[in-house]
């Protein structure tokens, strides 16, 4: 198989890493990608015709202006969210059917360890009839935050599935030195049961903790108590060292390889990532309207052409 | 030395109450009455006190005061009835089943001049406290929301009787946080949406779902009241509060002073609280509340105002739209 990696500087070389461990892949070519100087991009129809997938690897602002590019036959892969903004999203979306591409659009959080084991243990049924999921996540960083929540939706709608009444609030605060931004997400998904997603931004924490409860069981995680290494140095304080064993592009990578070899399943997640969309669509609805978006209510009005 | 007698064992909080007033030196456990005979006079022999088995004859009894822990839907019966014996009273939350036997059980009270305290004992947690002292002072600037969560195991018995509880999960969970809250934020709930559901347990009451609450300020707070805990979990719940404000995050959990017992007799896993006893606090303050003839720090108002927001969740899940509450 020959693959063309694009990328960022940062990102290129973990995925070349990941490729030349796979002795039936070719790295065909390798275009690091000056993020400032995106024309810099060759043009797709001479990026070589034999070649069997497209490796994006570049900041999720540049990937809709990329996949516009690459426009073609070729297979790309390129990790959700694959565009900053829902709208932007749903473009991406739209102009990747147009044009037939095929797309493999990998989900971070399938690959990142506590959570697919949560979906693993989910899904087997350990935990029972699913009760109250409760996710918190809290970050400074904006982009963080905006790439968690879609992904963070995209895990829920695969692990719980689709939402019958969604509610969120938002508040935002601006200080003298900072955007506080918080926001609480009350999901009633199809079979009842229930999502607690709350997403903080700016209060000076950076954590993510999951707890779902079920008919049979409990799983809990809490990223401040999984932490392996601590250092209480003189000088520098304390400090936590969380080592992530194998990267998540890795992990994401070779998921994404094991199935275009065994074909063990369709790579085409545009249909779920519909749905996602449709969680994304129902939160920005119940905050205008300041009311919970049920689906089948007139206050929810789903368009099914992304 | 105040008298003080106990009108039922059916809630579990009632032995709590005794061990607490077994521990006071100003007050004395001198009776107990009990629908249920066998309970009241096993509870009599452990606490070595009076068994009373008609409740007027014990009322009429020189107890100075009564500590209500009876099945929330008679709190309303033995409330009233006490206050017409002229007895002060500490009553189990919540206040009552229905707004207007709160506001029945609060007239009565006032009418015959005895003190009403409600128990909401997490305002006696040392945490909680030290909580309110970090909000009083500002310290993490004006807050913007609360995520906190009451869970607890499935109680059982009467609990998941609606007609002798009102409700389940919802009925027993979201007073305490919601009585916290409006403690330290001086303010009142304006707004509720709720869902519930019965999903862990085969009961005829709810035993999980969401509360959003909005407060006078803007404040918005989230409440998870679910009987989720699972039964090898290490404690019997939880009373958890993160507060988001404008220079930061405060989390408290007010059980957090815990050892871990590996307790390999009974094949679990335990929490051992060693922070101050909070029902100890609760029962110490209303009997210094009689003794001073001083308002109580819980009032009647505030079992009132909490079992609104309860009501009024009820009533949003009913309608899966957000109830609106006027302060």
């Amino acid at each position: 198989m020959k693959v063309i990696v694009i990328g960022n500087e940062a990102e290129t070389q973990e995925h070349l890493s990941f490729w030349e461990t796979k002795e039936d892949v070719i790295v065909e070519r390798t275009i690091v990608m000056d993020e400032k100087k995106i024309d810099l991009l060759p043009n797709p129809f001479a990026l070589e015709d034999h070649v069997d997938l497209i490796d994006i690897c570049v900041s999720t602002e540049l990937k809709p202006i990329i996949l516009k590019k690459l426009r073609g036959s070729i297979p790309i892969v390129v990790a959700s969210p694959i565009a900053p903004i829902i709208h932007k999203i749903k473009d991406v979306l739209a102009f990747i059917k147009e044009q037939q591409m095929q797309v493999f659009i990998t989900t971070p959080l399938m690959a990142s360890p506590e959570f697919s084991q949560a979906h693993a243990i989910i899904a087997n049924q350990q935990l029972g009839k699913s009760g109250v999921n409760r996710i918190s996540l809290k970050s400074d960083h904006k982009d963080r935050m905006l790439e968690q929540g879609m992904n963070l939706l995209d895990w829920i709608y695969r692990t719980f599935g689709d939402f019958q009444t969604i509610y969120a609030k938002q508040i935002d605060k601006k200080t003298d030195t900072k955007n506080l931004e918080y926001k609480i997400i009350h999901i009633r998904h199809v079979d009842g049961s229930f999502t607690h997603l709350e997403m903080a931004q700016g209060f000076g924490k950076e954590e993510l903790n999951l707890e779902f409860a079920g008919a049979k069981g409990m799983l809990s995680n809490k990223s401040g108590e999984t932490i392996p290494i601590t250092m209480n140095l003189a000088e520098e304080g304390r400090v936590s060292i969380n080592p992530t064993g194998k990267s998540l592009a890795t992990r994401q990578l070779e998921s994404l390889y094991q199935k275009l070899f065994n074909k063990q399943e369709t790579l085409d997640r545009s249909i779920e990532m519909e749905h996602v969309l449709y969680f994304a669509d129902a939160i920005e609805k119940s905050l205008q309207q300041q009311m919970p978006v049920t689906k089948g209510d007139d206050n929810l009005v789903e368009d099914r052409n992304y | 030395m105040l008298k003080i007698g106990i009108i039922s064992f059916a809630h579990m909080h009632a032995v709590s109450y005794a061990h607490a007033l077994q521990k006071s030196k100003s007050a004395a456990l001198v009776s107990i009455w009990d629908e249920e005979e066998k309970r009241g006079l096993e509870m009599a022999e452990e606490y070595d006190t009076n068994y009373f088995h008609d409740l007027d004859d014990f009322l009429a009894s020189d107890i100075d005061a009564v500590i209500v822990c009876s099945e929330n839907a008679c709190h309303k019966e033995h409330v009233i009835k006490s206050a017409s014996y002229k007895k002060h009273i500490l009553c189990e939350k919540p206040i009552a089943t229905e707004v207007e036997d709160a506001i029945d059980m609060i007239k009565a009270c006032e009418q015959n001049e005895v003190l009403l305290q409600v128990a909401f004992p997490v305002r006696f947690a040392p945490a909680i406290q030290e909580v309110k002292e970090l909000m009083s002072k500002g310290e993490i600037g004006e807050v913007l929301a609360v995520n906190t969560t009451n869970h607890g195991q499935m109680p059982g018995g009467w609990f998941i009787n609606r007609e002798l509880s009102g409700g389940g999960c919802a009925t027993d969970h979201i007073v305490h946080l919601v009585d916290v809250l409006r403690w330290m934020f001086d303010e009142e709930v304006t707004s509720v949406y709720a869902e519930f559901d019965t999903r862990f347990y085969d009961i005829d009451v709810e035993d999980c779902g969401h509360v959003l609450l909005e407060f006078e300020s803007g404040m918005v707070v989230t409440i998870d009241p679910s009987w989720s805990r699972p039964k090898t979990f290490p404690t019997w719940g939880d009373v958890t509060l993160e507060f988001f404000g404008e220079k930061g995050v405060l989390e408290v959990d007010a059980f957090k002073q815990h050892s871990l017992f590996y307790n390999d007799h009974d094949n679990r896993l335990e929490h051992k609280v060693w922070s101050d006893d909070m029902d100890e606090g609760l029962i110490q303050d209303f009997i210094q509340c009689v003794q001073e003839n001083r308002s109580p720090f819980i009032s009647g108002y505030d079992g009132l105002k909490t079992l609104e927001v309860v009501k009024a969740a009820y009533l949003s899940n009913e309608k899966k739209s957000p109830t609106s509450l006027s302060s």
